[in-house]
């Protein structure tokens, strides 16, 4: 793990269900990047055990400043491109 | 810092001893001038002196460019001693912002002897066209986001200086890569 990072990540649900333990998160990682770099990459597997969908709607961590949720996308070029995305969905029973 | 998912890349192997990992090619590149990050030029005929391994992409990429970095790291503990016969740039899609020292920073985070490239952008672009690289311009940059979209390929160059072979994202596997390599210089 990338010492720059090492803080705390939290997850913000809609539903908030975190608690209630239907949402897990599986293998946190941080990508560690040299020093000279600002940003890196946090990445888990987060699996909805419960029978409600819920979304993932923000991150936070105590170590940056700024903190977005992305997809990345690698087109027919081979061009990949990371987008910022408002949320991303959990659908019941699916990680 | 951002959360990235979904990123799972397929480990492919060559299909019998005599075929390539990678993807074979055959472009002459243009000529072209940068400067590595302790201010030596490169040139095409620089690229004569050694098998070479190279990328592109920017040192504030948090997500495609420390993983290709961190594989060509792989690829060269693959090759132990025999590292000595390849040549390693990264060069850079954001010159503004990645000045010399700070590639020599970024690059030899991952290996001491990796090399960071710059140049005007002009050059940068001569030379990413002869690999087919790509590097989109980006409208609507933030405060929180610069992110920049480019190609995510390897590209090995034999000693007359053409692009020989091109690992692109389903293949980037350090072991198969280095076994490329040896039979390249060998």
């Amino acid at each position: 793990m990338c010492n720059a990072v090492a803080g705390l990540l939290f997850i913000v649900l809609a539903l908030g269900a975190l608690g209630a333990e239907p949402i897990k998160v599986v293998n946190p990682w941080v990508r560690a990047v040299p020093p000279v770099s600002s940003v890196t990459a946090v990445y888990m597997v987060i699996e909805n055990t419960g029978d409600i969908d819920d979304k993932l709607i923000g991150v936070r961590t105590t170590t940056s400043k700024y903190s977005d949720i992305h997809t990345t996308t690698i087109d027919q070029h081979n061009v990949a491109s990371m987008v910022k995305v408002n949320y991303l969905p959990l659908p019941s029973g699916k990680s | 810092m951002g959360l990235f998912y979904n990123v799972f890349f397929k480990s492919t192997h060559a299909q019998n001893e005599d075929a390539y990992y990678g993807i074979e090619d055959g472009n002459e590149l243009l000529n072209f001038s940068l400067t590595d990050h302790n201010g030596s030029d490169v040139n095409l005929s620089r690229l004569k002196e050694k098998v070479t391994l190279l990328t592109f992409g920017y040192i504030n990429c948090p997500d495609i460019c420390p993983m290709t970095l961190s594989i060509l790291k792989h690829t060269m503990n693959e090759l132990g001693s025999e590292e000595d016969n390849i040549q390693v740039f990264f060069i850079t899609i954001d010159p503004e912002n990645d000045t010399p020292q700070r590639l020599k920073e970024y690059t030899t985070f991952f290996h001491p002897r990796f090399l960071g490239l710059t140049g005007s952008s002009e050059e940068i672009e001569k030379i990413a066209e002869s690999l087919k690289s790509h590097y989109p311009d980006e409208d609507g940059a933030t405060e929180t986001n610069h992110l920049k979209s480019h190609t995510f390929s390897i590209y090995l160059l034999d000693k007359e200086a053409r692009l020989f072979l091109t690992y692109p994202p389903n293949k980037l596997n350090p072991r198969a890569i280095a076994k490329d390599i040896r039979k390249v210089v060998n």
